[in-house]
Formats: C-alpha cells, structure tokens, sequence
C-alpha cells in the first residue's frame, strides 16, 4: 500500500492524549497518547491489547471516557466538527457486514451518497476507479452474495477508500485475503495521506508501514519505525541446530534450525534480528 | 435533508429488509381470507395484527452493513430517519389495505390506525434508547410484548390497566409522546 504524499500538513492527522475508554471497569484503552502525521501507520498487539477500540476512536465511531483526541485538527467531540472528520475518513472495521442483495458498484455507490457525493457521474466513476484499484473491475456488478470471502473484504476496503479520504482507517485490512491478495493490498495504491492500520501479521508492518505502535494491555509499549521495532533484539537472537534452555523464546525455523531470543551464551550463532523478533521479545517482557 | 436525496432513495430501500413485512402481509391475508370463509371475524385478532405490523416495521431498521456504515457522515440517526420514511408509508398501506378487507368481511372491524401508529412509534423509540447491539431485537418485542401484557393483564388490575390499555385508548397521546423519545433518543 503505497500513499500519496504531494500535499503538505503542519498539523499531525492524528493527536492523542491520554485517551481512555472502559468497558465496565475493564480498560479497553488505557492512557494512549500518539501523534501521528503522514504515511502509513501499524498497529500491532495481541488480541484484547485495545488496537480495535483504539481504531474506533480514531474513526469517531467510538467516544473516548477521558483524554484529548483531535483528527486532521478537528474536534470529534463536537458533532459539526465530528461530520467534518467523517467527510475526510475511511474507515474499515474488522467486521464491516455488507448488504448480500447488493453488487459491489451498487454498495460503493451507496457509500459515496452517504458521503454526500451529489453527482451521479462522479459517484460512479469514483465507484469504478476504486474497486479497480481493489482488483475487482470484473465482480463489480455481481451480486455481493455470490462473492468469496477475500472479495467481500475488497468491497469493503473499496468502499472505505471512496472519496480518497485523507485519513484512512483500517482494522485487520488483509482478513480473509489469500496470500495473493495480500501482496495485492501491499501494491495498493491510496491518495490518503494518513493511513493507520491494526494488523496480527507482523511482516506486513515491515513492508507497509512507516513507523509502528505496539500496543498491550491498553497501551503504547513502543512507538518507532519497523527497523527500530526489529532494533530491539539487536545481539538478542541466534540459531543453533538444538534447542537452548537458556532462551527465553525458542521456535524452529524452515529450515530445521532452532530460533532463539534471549541473552545469547557465549560462541553462540548471533543473527540479524527480524520484526518478529523484536516484537516477540517486547510481547515476551510484557509477560514478565 | 441534504441535496442527495433523491440519490438515498433506491439504494436505502434496497437495503432495508422487507421480508418480516411481507411475512406479516401474507399473515394478514390469511386471517381476512379465513375470516371471510368462516363469514365472521374473530374476536381479538385486530389487535395482534396491530402489534404483529408495528414489529415488522420496526424490524426493516435493521442494517447488516452498520458496521461499514458506522463513520459516515450521514449519521446512524439519519439512516435510520430514512429508512422510516420508507417503512411508516409502507407498514401502514398495509395496515389500511388490511382495515379495508376486515371491513368488508365485517363492519364492525371499523378503521382503528391509532393503535398500529402507536405501537410502531414506541418500537421505534425503544430501539433509540436501546444498546446499539439489540436495538432492533428490543424494538421489535416493544410492540409484541406490550400487545401480549394488555391482553394478559388488562382487567386484572384496575391499578395499571390504563397503563397497559393506553395505545389503544390513547394512542395519539402515545404516539406524541414515543415520537418525542424517539427524537430525544436518535439525538444522544
């Protein structure tokens, strides 16, 4: 997924503080404070660690029970300015639902409307443009129903992306997609400037995104870019043909060897650290 | 309204479910089609029939897609605002279309619309003030479940049979009074 960046911004599209939100006396979000400006945006964590809440609130699906949240500089709280974010969002949830009696042009179209896009012409050369860009010209006027899973994800990604929305918001974006589709989302060309997404695959913040956030438990345990997320094992990671006690996190690789995150003991094989494993050790000193 | 409504129009009523009204019609049609046989109509029935299109109603403002829909700048309120513009006219068509048939089976029937109305504003005003998650489902029982406690209670208890009885006695009154809740509701 690639953005187009032409424009520029003095603000950063996404501002966080202190942002809370429970669900009875449990914290689904507990303290997040970001900023994020342009490019694309990951966010990892475990499930329950928040990223869907959080997301939610981006979206201003969701109202925060405390903290200071403002996109593309606008209050949510507000209800004017809350339309004003909406007319310059996309939002992708985890499970969007879609209308099965509907084609995939007709729910695009629909979705341009309520974006209040009052010409028909432009709706529906919008409509076209982006589920081409989705890879789905040739379902476009076939019944949702009929549709696989991967396409029904495409729709909704479509209809997220009307408009060009300078804020895109995406929840697990790559659900259901095979691994053609994935490589598919990562050529994906978007004109929002601001793209934040929730993800479990790992590899995919390493090809997609700028910076990244790790969130556990409600909160923000790093904030920085893959490289640095990946940093984090630097000197912590080798392979050995057995499996080492001694490791912290052990797991064999494809090609039979055994990966080990850790303190390395001496003589030991010490490799390059990958995304994983530097968010597997961050994900393991959480545990502890 | 904004200026794109005429563009809601075809694709909202394409997306509203219309099934539990089409499956309350063919409901209908068979008590007037079994009322007519029998040459007589049946004692009570009119007020199930009430409540039965009130829910059915209610039930077309469910939406499979809220999700995907949920950071629209047309508002949740506002979709569902339309989609009632689209139901009321046709809930009550068929509430008229069914009076009418009563009607000429039996003339005791007579035209009562006050019911129907009010019992299809109270659903619509307790799915305003329901958890988004049930709404629908809380709505549609509203009208069924307050039907069902009036035929059950009503006269049992001096105390809350006006209560109980008020959408049929009242019904304007109730109406006004599930409009503005519904209005309140849909504002939160």
């Amino acid at each position: 997924m690639t953005t187009n960046t032409s424009t520029t911004t003095t603000t950063a599209t996404i501002e966080a503080d202190g942002l809370v939100k429970r669900y009875g006396s449990t914290p689904a979000v507990d303290g997040v404070t970001l900023s994020a400006g342009r490019g694309i945006i990951g966010l990892l964590g475990p499930n329950g660690a928040g990223k869907t809440t959080l997301l939610r609130m981006v979206a201003t699906v969701l109202a925060p029970d405390a903290g200071r949240l403002r996109m593309l500089g606008l209050d949510p709280a507000d209800p004017a300015q809350r339309t004003d974010i909406r007319r310059q969002l996309g939002y992708l949830p985890q499970s969007p639902g879609l209308y099965p009696g509907f084609t995939p042009f007709d729910l695009v179209d629909y979705v341009a409307v309520l974006k209040e896009h009052t010409d028909r012409d432009w709706r529906h050369e919008e409509s076209r443009r982006v589920l081409e860009s989705v890879g789905l010209a040739d379902v476009m006027h076939r019944k949702i129903r009929k549709l696989s899973g991967g396409m029904k994800q495409r729709v909704a990604l479509a209809a997220a992306m009307v408009g060009s929305p300078q804020l895109l918001v995406l929840d697990e974006p790559a659900n259901g997609l095979d691994p053609d589709q994935r490589l598919r989302l990562r050529s994906l060309k978007t004109e929002s400037s601001t793209v934040l997404m929730s993800t479990h695959n790992i590899s995919e913040v390493g090809a997609l995104c700028q910076s990244v956030y790790v969130m556990f438990d409600g909160r923000i345990r790093f904030a920085g870019t893959p490289a640095e997320l990946a940093g984090l094992a630097a000197g912590q990671v080798w392979e050995d043909a057995s499996q080492d006690p001694r490791a912290i996190r052990s797991w064999i690789t494809a090609t039979g060897a055994y990966r080990h995150l850790g303190e390395p003991p001496s003589g030991a094989q010490v490799v390059d650290p990958t995304l994983d494993d530097g968010y597997l050790l961050l994900a393991r000193r959480e545990q502890s | 309204m904004s200026t794109t409504a005429p563009a809601w129009v075809a694709p909202t009523a394409r997306a509203v479910p219309w099934q539990p009204l089409a499956g309350v019609a063919v409901c209908l049609l068979g008590v007037v089609v079994l009322a007519a046989v029998r040459g007589r109509w049946p004692v009570g029935v009119l007020d199930v029939a009430a409540a039965g299109t009130a829910a059915a109603v209610v039930a077309g403002l469910r939406d499979p897609a809220a999700n995907l829909l949920s950071a629209m700048p047309t508002s949740a309120a506002r979709r569902q605002a339309r989609r009632l513009m689209l139901l009321v006219p046709a809930g009550l068509g068929l509430w008229l279309a069914y009076l009418a048939a009563a009607n000429l089976v039996s003339r005791g029937v007579g035209w009562p619309l006050g019911p129907a109305v009010a019992l299809v504003a109270t659903g619509c005003a307790v799915a305003a003030w329901t958890p988004e998650r049930f709404a629908v489902e809380a709505g549609v029982a509203a009208p069924l479940g307050w039907m069902a406690l009036a035929r059950a209670w009503s006269g049992l208890h001096d105390s809350v049979t006006p209560v109980l009885t008020a959408y049929q006695s009242h019904p304007w009154v109730v109406t006004a009074v599930a409009s503005a809740a519904l209005l309140m509701g849909r504002s939160r």
